[in-house]
């Protein structure tokens, strides 16, 4: 068994050792080896050219991980949380995302950009906020949302491959859990969401960190006589229609699980995406569970009554299936 | 997983006898395999699967007569279609670590929790509702009673009467409260929405009230032989009372039809042999093809032409009874083809082992009564088909050729068009085709 | 062959054609299309059983000549 942050770690070695284009860059990625661990080792590996610290300064060290990729390197870079990544969302979407389009095809832009998301830990509201909707708004840059061991490692090795800009969201509850990693196995493509349990009562669509959330409410409702069945979409830009559809058409009832905030979110996008191409396949209305719209609470019960738990998803699924 | 249920085999079929399973649980079954016979009024009938997967539960013993909608079997199509595309059943691992184990652990009980615990063991007397909620329901003109709240104990919420204002208005313009899936299914199942009882959310009509629909006809009818009478009447009352039915009619000088057909039955083996009634059903089928306002099924209130032709056969059944089960793609094969189709479909007709596909899917009908002898027929329509062609008997009749009155054999044609599709002119024009087709048999 | 043996094989076939029949009694004069509502592709079939059985074949123009049980008989027996 791996941990979650050890397979991104591997995957970063991996790449490192493989192709001497890619580099890694960071806030405290280097001598403190990472916010989260996850690159413990890697510069006394790796030295201090391909494994660096970086000044506090988002704008900054994305856009030379942009420069850099335009002109040939394979970077990788790790920002701390996705609030913090706002600082840089003007080199994302004026830059990173626009440089093909604006050179007519002469420009790509292959850079990997990691960064934890998500609440759970009590690091309040400027450390907890789930805003990968804003990156899944963006068209010109790619979006995954690694919810497996083996997904974190694969989808790393994935997103440096592309030669478009891909954004990588891990769920900072994710980085201590543990699961089978086979780093010789062809790996499915990370722009196809996965059935992660077959049902046939109700459609629990998740993400990231509430993949995990959806199958406990699954098992929860397995007792209570409800097959559910969990879709992982893995990739929320570009999303894969075919695996939501496919599954509400067999089900015939959705409940999308969302840590973002419901207004505007990726649930939003999945909900109309169903009443727009499944409409005639709907048996009940569409449900989402999504954080509540208030600035991430500090304490604990109130972090834990915002964000999407399992009561609520298995209250949702519920009232799908049997109404009322 | 996808339900096998009772077909739908006719627009007034209500029940059907599950006669025999021709799978047994774990069978791997294909789209278009025949899985089930299904006795009904029209006698017994192979019914084909329209999924692929594997057979996970049979619902229903052989010998059981179940309404029309009824879940006869389980089909596994999850496990075949994971197989077989991208999105794999990939299986995740448990959150081991104590702190993940934390975020997805429910705080069931923890104090000060603003989550709901639930509603169950809470005596009510009488709705729990704020003083706001109580003043909008006063606006809003409806009842808390039996309104199920959303909010902590079962309280209704001002969000739970946002729904509740909904329906009340909708209700009032006669607007069936029904899920889009269950629309569609009653539809696909002739089933009338606004007879169905509604369970789901504010009497909405899900897929599992119509799945129940019981049969709401009069009391079973004794014999087979009754019962599809009771089914004819059906369908020709609907037909005689919703479609404004036109006809016209032509006589056609089968001469050349005849003398051809008696050169080529001389010619070949006495197996290959045609009879003249497959030149007329291939004519049928070639006219229909420059005259698609004929071959069409009327569906929602509009005629939907249909691209291939399939002409149902009128087969009486010697004893009494009639179905007219299709012959797909008539205007396409060999007249040897179509002889031999023709005669495999009349035999499984008479001896009640027609599919389901054969029973519903023809595009127009055509009905021949000649070989007893009438002249003239004037058919009605087989609802939800929008025509229907009518063929007299084939008799020696004085006609003037060249200027000259000779014998020819002649047989008189009749169309039967629905009114709100085509009219008169196109019937005639579709006849004269007809007439043109008879005339070069050699090019059917 | 006995004129017996072919009544056998004649009847045979023609239950073969029109199953439901073979309860009935069938009068030996009797036009057959009338007796037991035959129609054209059902005495085609009996023709082509009648040639399966009994290697005969009968051309079209003489199927006035078979239109009762009695006369088919006789016109199969100098046939056969």
């Amino acid at each position: 068994m791996t941990s979650y942050r050890d397979a991104v770690r591997t995957a970063l070695q991996t790449l490192l050792r493989e192709d001497p284009r890619v580099f890694f860059m960071g806030e405290d990625v280097g001598r403190y080896g990472g916010p989260y661990a996850v690159s413990k080792g890697l510069q006394e590996e790796f030295g201090e050219d391909r494994v660096r610290d970086t000044p506090l300064c988002e704008s900054t060290f994305v856009g030379a991980g942009i420069g850099a990729a335009l002109g040939g390197m394979r970077p990788i870079v790790e920002v701390m949380t996705v609030n913090f990544s706002l600082l840089a969302l003007d080199q994302v979407v004026n830059n990173a995302a626009v440089m093909r389009h604006m050179s007519g095809g002469q420009f790509e832009v292959p850079i990997a950009v990691r960064m934890a998301t998500g609440g759970g830990k009590q690091i309040a509201a400027q450390h907890s906020h789930s805003l990968e909707n804003w990156y899944a708004h963006v068209p010109g840059i790619k979006v995954l949302a690694p919810a497996t061991v083996q997904d974190a490692h694969d989808m790393l090795l994935a997103a440096v491959e592309d030669p478009d800009p891909v954004f990588i969201f891990e769920h900072q509850m994710l980085y201590g859990i543990e699961g089978p990693l086979d780093t010789k196995a062809t790996p499915p493509s990370p722009w196809k969401a996965a059935i992660r349990r077959p049902g046939k009562d109700v459609s629990l669509i998740a993400y990231g960190g509430s993949v995990h959330k959806a199958l406990t409410a699954a098992e929860d409702l397995e007792k209570e006589g409800v097959s559910a069945e969990v879709v992982d979409l893995r990739s929320l830009r570009p999303l894969d229609r075919d695996t939501i559809i496919g599954s509400v058409s067999r089900t015939h009832r959705a409940v999308v699980i969302d840590e973002a905030w419901k207004t505007g979110s990726l649930a939003s996008e999945v909900s109309a995406i169903l009443a727009e191409e499944a409409f005639y396949e709907l048996d009940a209305p569409v449900a989402r569970v999504c954080t509540i719209e208030v600035p991430m609470p500090y304490a604990k019960h109130l972090e834990e009554a915002a964000i999407p738990q399992v009561d609520r998803i298995v209250a949702a699924a519920r009232r799908s299936v049997v109404g009322g | 997983m996808a339900e096998f249920v009772m077909p739908s085999l006719g627009a007034d079929m209500t029940t059907g006898v599950l006669a025999t399973w021709r799978v047994a649980v774990g069978d791997h079954v294909s789209q278009g395999d025949i899985i089930a016979e299904v006795e009904t009024d029209k006698g017994l009938i192979e019914v084909e699967v329209f999924e692929t997967g594997v057979v996970e539960r049979l619902l229903v013993e052989e010998g059981e007569k179940v309404p029309v909608g009824t879940v006869l079997a389980e089909i596994d199509t999850v496990s075949v279609s994971a197989a077989e595309s991208v999105p794999a059943t990939v299986p995740v691992s448990e959150p081991a670590s104590a702190t993940v184990s934390a975020t997805v652990s429910v705080p069931a009980s923890a104090p000060g929790s603003i989550l709901s615990a639930g509603s169950s063991e809470v005596d009510l007397d009488g709705p729990l509702a704020s003083p706001a909620v109580r003043r909008r329901a006063h606006e809003l003109d409806v009842s808390l009673q039996g309104i199920r709240g959303s909010g902590q104990h079962g309280r209704i919420t001002l969000d739970d009467l946002v729904g509740v204002g909904r329906r009340a208005r909708s209700g009032a313009s006669e607007r069936v409260r029904i899920s889009p899936y269950a629309r569609r299914m009653a539809a696909e199942r002739g089933l009338d929405i606004s007879k169905l009882p509604g369970t789901g959310p504010g009497g909405a009509i899900q897929a599992s009230d119509v799945r129940s629909a019981k049969a709401s006809g009069p009391s079973e009818p004794a014999s087979p032989a009754e019962r599809m009478q009771r089914v004819i009447a059906a369908a020709m009352t609907r037909a005689n009372d919703e479609i404004p039915h036109y006809y016209v009619e032509q006589s056609i000088d089968m001469g050349n039809a005849l003398a051809w057909l008696r050169k080529s039955n001389a010619s070949v083996s006495v197996n290959e042999r045609l009879v003249s009634g497959v030149l007329v059903l291939r004519a049928v089928a070639l006219a229909l093809r420059k005259h698609k306002s004929l071959n069409a099924t009327w569906q929602g209130g509009q005629a939907v032409p249909s691209e291939e032709v399939h002409v149902g056969l009128a087969v009486s059944l010697r004893g009494g009874g009639l179905v007219a089960p299709a012959l797909r793609n008539t205007d396409e094969g060999s007249l040897t083809d179509l002889m031999a189709r023709m005669t495999d479909l009349v035999s499984r007709a008479r001896s009640g082992a027609l599919r389901s596909s054969e029973i519903t899917s023809a595009t127009i009908t055509l009905t021949s009564l000649g070989e007893r002898g009438v002249e003239s027929v004037t058919p009605i329509i087989f609802p939800p088909q929008v025509a229907i062609v009518g063929c007299g008997a084939t008799l020696e009749r004085p006609w003037v050729v060249d200027g000259q009155v000779v014998p020819r054999p002649v047989m008189r044609v009749t169309l039967g068009g629905d009114h709100r599709v085509s009219n008169g002119h196109r019937g005639a024009r579709f006849l004269s085709a007809l007439d043109r087709l008879l005339q070069e048999p050699e090019k059917l | 062959m006995t004129s017996e043996e072919i009544r056998a094989i004649l009847l045979k076939c023609l239950t073969d054609v029109a199953p439901e029949i073979a309860d009935e009694e069938i009068e030996d004069d009797a036009d057959l299309r009338d007796e037991l509502d035959l129609d054209s592709m059902d005495i085609l079939r009996w023709v082509q059983g009648i040639h399966k059985a009994l290697g005969v074949e009968i051309p079209e123009e003489d199927y006035g000549r078979i239109a009762s049980f009695e006369d088919a008989v006789s016109y199969v027996a100098a046939r056969v």
